[in-house]
C-alpha cells in the first residue's frame, strides 16, 4: 500500500510542478530598476482584475498589502534579510454615488475616482515602488527580492500585521539581482 | 480446527487492511475540507477539521501499523470491546452522517432560496433606485451650473462689484432660489471667499455660517474650466456640491460652489440599500464559502460527537469488559492449573454473582486438586509398594519350584506361574486356560475335581495327591489349596499350590521294595538251602527205597526246582534291593550293540538296524542287562523284533520295537512297577530293574508307543558324556 501511495506521488508531483509552472507562465513579469540610487520595483498581480473587479462592484470594500523583502543570498545558510517593506492599498466603494474611495494605508494619501478600473488597477498593480537604497546593497553581491501579496475583502487596519498571520498570501516569485546595478534578472 | 483457523486467519486478513482503507478515507475528506484561496468567513474552521481529520488518521494509521507489525497477543475480552465500541461508533456515526447529509441538502436548499434571483433584481432595482436619486440630483446641479456658465453677464458682474457689494449677494440670492439650492458661495480667483448665501433652516447655528474650503474637486473645476459635482457627507447629512469656475475673458475670475442638501430620511435608505446591497452581494459572492462554514461546523460537530462517542464507547466497554477481560485471564490461569487465580468482584450485578461464582469454583477446585494431589501421591507410594511387593512376588512365584494358581470366586485364574505351566504340562499357548472349569476339557480334570471339593467341603484348606496322565506319563502331584480372604476382603479367592511328589514317590516307593525285598531275601533264603540240601539228600537216601520212583523223583524235583526258582527270586530280589552303583565308561555304540548281536543270533526274528557310530557314557554291563530285559520282553511276543538306534543333539536313545499285540491301558500305568508281570512265572522285577538302572544313569526308560508296534525307548544322555570329556581334559 505504501509503495503504491509513494508511486502515485511520484507520478504526479511531475504533473503539479508543470501545471503550476503553467500557471506562472502568463504572468507579467515583475521587474526592477536603478534611479537615482534607490532600487525601484515595478509589479501587478495575475489573474485577480475579475475578482476585484466584482467585488469593488458589489460594493464591499478592498485591502492589499504588498509585501517586498530584499534578501542577501548565502551559500551555506539562510538567506539575510535586509529590508522589509510592506504597503498597503485600500478601496472603498460607494455604490449610491458610483464612487470608489482609494487610499494609500501606508503615505495616508486619499482620493476618490468614478471609475472601477482605475480602482481595480489602484489595488493590482504597484508602479514605481521604491524597494530600497542602494547604500544598503554590498557591491557585486547576489540578491534576491521576494514580492508576497495579501489581499482581503472588507477594510483592514493599516499594517495589517494580524491579517498576515492568519493568510498565507500569494507568492510573486522572486527577482535576482546583483548589487548595486548590474545583472538584474528575473526568474 | 485446521478450516476455522483459515477462516479465522482470512478474515483476520481483511480487518488487517480496514484502518488503512479508513485512513485513506480520512485522507480524501482532509483533501476536501483544505482551505482554498476562495474561502469566506473563518479559515480556521477549516483548518479544525483539517487538523481533527489528520490526527484521526494518523492515530488509526499508528494503531494500524502497530497492529500489522506488532501483532499483540490476543488479551481476553479485547474482541468483545472491540465488538462493542464498533458498535456504540457506529450507533452514532449513522445518524450522525445522516444528520450531515440532511443537514447538507437543508442548507444547500435554503442557499438556493436565500438567494433567490428575485431577491437580486429586487435589490439591484433598490439600488438602481438609489443610484437614480442621486443621478437626478447631480443632474439637477450640472444642469443648473450649466445655465449658470451661460449667463455671461454674471462674471463680468463679479469683477466690477466691490467687496460687500450686495448686488452679488442679490444675484447669489437669486440662483439660491431659482435653482432650490441650500447654500450659494463665491470664490475669487484666490480661492477666497467674496459672497454667501445660504437658506435658513431651523437649527441653524453661527458654525453653519462659516466657509469650507475648496475641496480637491473645486480645484480640478479650476484646472478643467469646467464645472464639476461632488457628494460629501458631512455630519449632519449628505450634500450635493457643485463648482464652477467663472470666466471673464478667458480669464478666471472666480469659483461659485452650489451645495443641495439631501433629504435624510432618503439618504439614509439609500445608504440603507447601498448596506443590504453589499451585504448581499458579498454574501452571494461567498455563497459556497458560507455553505462551506456550515458543512464545516457540522462536521467538526459530527467529529466530535463521534471522538466523544468513541472515548464514552471505550470507556463502557472497558467498564464492561475489565471483568470479563479479568474472568478470561483467571480462567487460563486456572486452565494452566494454577488455582490462586481469583477476581475481585467490583459489582453486585450479574458480572459481579459470576465473578463470585467463578471465585467459589475456583476455591472449590483448588481443595479437589489439592486433596487429589494428596491421594495420588499417596496412591503412588502405595503402587510403588504394591509394585515392589508384586516383583518379589512374581520373582518368588517364577522361580518357585511349586506350581502355583490364583483363583477368584468364579474361578478365573488370575495367575499361574511358570512352574505349574511346566507340571501341568500347558507349555503350549492354546492350551492355557483362562478358568479352572476349563481344565476339563485336557488332561487336568484331576484339579478340577480337587478345586471342587476345596469350593464343595468349605474348608479352609485342603491337602490331596494327584496322580496326571497326560500321554503316556504320569506324574504324582500332591494339590494343596486354601481359601484366600472373605467376600468383604478387595480380593477373595483360592490358592491351589502343586508339587510334584513323583519322584519322592517313586523314591519311596523303591525304597520300600528295597527293604521288603531284602527282608524277604533274608527271611526266605535262609531255610532255602536247607530245604533243597534236605530234599536232594532225601532223594539221594530214600530213592531206592520207594515204590514208586517215578513219583518220588517227580516230587522231589519239584521241590528241588521250585527251590531253585526261589533262589532266583530271591537273587532279583537282592539285586533290585541292592543295584550297585554304574561303573560308567565310554562305549562304542556298535560295540555295544554287537555284543547283543552275537547273544542273540539265535533268534532270526530279531534285527539290529541303523547302528551309528558314536559313544555313549554308561556301564555297558548294566546297560547291557537293561536293552536284555527289553529284547527278552519283546522276544516274548514272538513277533519280529526291530532294535535301532538314534542320535540327537542331547541324547541317544535305543528303541526296542515288537509288533505284538500291544499294552491296554491298565497294564500301562503299572509296567514299570515292581512285581507285576504278565508273564507266568515272572517276578515283575525286570522291568523295574532296568528303569532303576536307567534312573541312575540319569536317563529316561519310556514305552512311548503302547499299540501295535510297542516301543520302548532307553534315554541316555549326553551330559554325562560331556562330564568324561572335561574331566578327561
Amino acid at each position: 500500500m505504501l509503495r503504491i501511495i509513494c508511486f502515485l506521488l511520484l507520478l504526479l508531483l511531475p504533473a503539479f510542478s508543470s501545471a503550476y509552472g503553467e500557471e506562472k507562465k502568463g504572468m507579467e513579469e515583475p521587474h526592477i530598476h536603478f534611479e537615482s540610487g534607490v532600487v525601484y520595483f515595478d509589479v501587478q498581480t495575475f489573474n485577480q482584475e475579475a475578482y476585484v473587479l466584482k467585488v469593488l462592484g458589489s460594493g464591499s470594500p478592498m485591502t492589499m498589502f504588498w509585501q517586498f523583502e530584499v534578501l542577501q543570498q548565502r551559500h551555506y545558510f539562510f538567506n539575510k534579510s535586509i529590508a522589509l517593506i510592506r504597503l498597503g492599498r485600500q478601496v472603498i466603494p460607494d455604490l449610491v454615488t458610483k464612487r470608489w474611495l482609494m487610499r494609500d494605508l501606508s503615505g495616508g494619501v486619499v482620493s476618490y475616482t468614478t471609475d472601477a478600473h482605475e480602482a481595480m488597477r489602484f489595488l493590482t498593480e504597484m508602479d514605481h515602488v521604491a524597494i530600497v537604497d542602494v547604500s544598503v546593497l554590498e557591491p557585486a553581491q547576489d540578491y534576491v527580492l521576494e514580492t508576497t501579496f495579501y489581499i482581503y475583502e472588507g477594510e483592514q487596519e493599516e499594517t495589517g500585521w494580524w491579517s498576515s498571520l492568519t493568510s498565507w498570501g500569494e507568492d510573486m516569485g522572486s527577482i535576482y539581482f546583483k548589487g548595486p546595478l548590474e545583472n538584474v534578472h528575473a526568474q | 480446527m485446521p478450516n476455522n483457523a483459515v477462516e479465522s486467519v482470512s478474515k483476520l486478513g481483511f480487518f488487517r487492511w480496514l484502518p488503512f482503507i479508513f485512513v485513506l478515507g480520512l485522507i480524501g475528506v482532509i483533501i476536501l475540507v483544505w482551505p482554498s484561496s476562495d474561502h469566506f468567513g473563518p479559515v480556521f474552521l477549516n483548518w479544525i477539521n483539517v487538523g481533527l481529520l489528520a490526527v484521526l488518521a494518523l492515530g488509526i494509521f499508528i494503531f494500524a501499523i502497530r497492529r500489522l507489525y506488532l501483532p499483540s497477543p490476543q488479551h481476553a475480552g479485547s474482541s468483545l470491546r472491540t465488538k462493542l465500541v464498533t458498535a456504540m461508533v457506529l450507533m452514532v456515526v449513522l445518524p450522525t452522517l445522516i444528520l450531515q447529509v440532511t443537514a447538507n441538502q437543508v442548507i444547500e436548499k435554503g442557499f438556493d432560496i436565500w438567494f433567490d434571483v428575485r431577491v437580486d433584481t429586487l435589490l439591484d432595482k433598490a439600488m438602481s433606485l438609489a443610484q437614480g436619486f442621486y443621478a437626478d440630483i447631480e443632474s439637477d446641479m450640472e444642469r443648473a451650473l450649466d445655465q449658470v456658465a451661460d449667463d455671461a453677464d454674471f462674471p463680468v458682474e463679479v469683477v466690477s462689484a466691490s467687496i460687500g457689494n450686495f448686488v452679488i449677494n442679490r444675484h447669489l440670492n437669486t440662483l439660491l432660489n431659482q435653482y432650490g439650492w441650500q447654500k450659494v458661495e463665491l470664490f475669487d480667483a484666490s480661492e477666497r471667499i467674496i459672497a454667501v448665501v445660504q437658506r435658513e433652516f431651523q437649527g441653524q447655528s453661527l458654525n453653519d455660517l462659516r466657509t469650507r474650503a475648496v475641496s480637491e474637486t473645486g480645484k480640478l473645476s479650476i484646472a478643467l474650466g469646467r464645472h464639476t459635482i461632488e457628494d460629501e457627507v458631512r455630519d449632519d447629512g449628505e450634500y450635493v456640491v457643485g463648482y464652477l469656475p467663472l470666466f471673464a475673458q478667458r480669464r478666471l475670475v472666480g469659483l461659485l460652489r452650489a451645495e443641495v442638501k439631501l433629504p435624510s430620511d432618503i439618504t439614509a435608505s439609500a445608504r440603507s440599500i447601498e448596506a443590504d446591497y453589499r451585504t448581499y452581494k458579498g454574501l452571494e459572492r461567498h455563497r459556497q464559502g458560507i455553505q462551506d462554514v456550515f458543512m464545516h461546523t457540522l462536521m467538526i460537530a459530527m467529529i466530535i460527537i463521534v471522538c466523544i462517542a468513541g472515548l464514552f464507547a471505550l470507556f463502557f466497554a472497558r467498564k464492561l469488559t475489565s471483568p470479563v477481560e479479568e474472568l478470561a485471564s483467571a480462567l487460563k490461569q486456572v486452565e494452566a492449573g494454577d488455582f490462586d487465580a481469583l477476581v475481585p468482584v467490583n459489582s453486585q450485578d450479574e458480572l459481579g454473582s459470576l465473578t463470585q461464582s467463578f471465585n467459589s469454583m475456583t476455591s472449590r477446585l483448588k481443595f479437589n486438586m489439592d486433596t487429589l494431589t494428596q491421594t495420588q501421591s499417596e496412591l503412588t507410594d502405595a503402587l510403588v509398594s504394591s509394585r515392589q511387593r508384586q516383583y518379589v512376588l512374581e520373582n518368588l512365584l517364577a522361580n518357585l519350584q511349586s506350581g502355583v494358581i490364583l483363583l477368584d470366586n468364579a474361578g478365573e485364574i488370575r495367575l499361574m506361574n511358570k512352574a505349574c505351566q511346566n507340571l501341568f504340562m500347558l507349555t503350549e499357548e492354546k492350551e492355557r486356560k483362562t478358568s479352572i472349569f476349563d481344565f476339563s476339557e485336557v488332561h487336568l480334570k484331576m484339579v478340577l475335581d480337587f478345586f471342587e471339593a476345596l469350593q464343595t467341603q468349605e474348608l479352609d484348606s485342603l491337602q490331596s495327591e494327584l496322580v496326571i496322565s497326560y500321554g503316556l506319563q504320569t506324574i504324582k502331584v500332591l494339590a494343596r489349596g486354601t481359601i484366600l480372604g472373605t467376600q468383604e476382603d478387595i480380593f477373595s479367592g483360592w490358592l491351589l499350590v502343586f508339587d510334584d511328589v513323583t519322584q519322592l514317590a517313586d523314591a519311596q516307593k523303591h525304597q520300600a521294595w528295597s527293604e521288603v525285598a531284602q527282608r524277604l531275601a533274608h527271611e526266605i533264603k535262609n531255610p532255602l538251602t536247607p530245604i533243597k540240601l534236605s530234599t536232594e539228600r532225601v532223594k539221594r537216601r530214600f530213592r531206592n527205597q520207594v515204590d514208586d520212583v517215578a513219583v518220588f523223583d517227580t516230587c522231589t524235583d519239584a521241590v528241588i526246582n521250585q527251590v531253585e526258582r526261589l533262589q532266583r527270586l530271591l537273587a532279583d530280589f537282592s539285586n533290585l534291593a541292592t543295584l550297585p552303583k554304574p561303573k560308567s565308561e565310554r562305549v562304542a555304540i556298535v560295540s555295544l550293540l554287537q555284543d547283543m548281536r552275537e547273544l542273540y543270533s539265535a533268534y532270526p526274528n530279531l534285527t539290529f538296524e541303523g547302528l551309528p557310530d558314536g559313544d555313549v557314557y554308561c556301564d555297558p554291563d548294566q546297560i547291557r542287562q537293561v536293552l536284555i530285559n527289553l529284547i527278552d520282553n519283546a522276544l516274548a511276543t514272538q513277533t519280529h523284533v526291530r532294535v535301532f538306534v538314534e542320535v540327537n543333539n542331547q541324547d541317544t536313545c535305543f528303541y526296542v520295537q515288537d509288533e505284538g499285540p500291544g499294552i491296554d491301558e491298565e497294564i500301562q500305568r503299572k509296567v514299570f512297577e515292581p512285581y507285576f508281570s504278565t508273564k507266568q512265572g515272572g517276578s515283575g522285577l525286570g522291568l523295574a530293574i532296568a528303569q532303576r538302572i536307567t534312573e541312575e544313569h540319569h536317563g529316561q526308560l519310556q514305552l512311548v508307543s503302547a499299540s501295535s508296534p510297542t516301543r520302548f525307548c532307553l534315554r541316555l544322555p549326553h551330559v554325562a558324556m560331556h562330564r568324561l570329556k572335561e574331566d578327561e581334559v
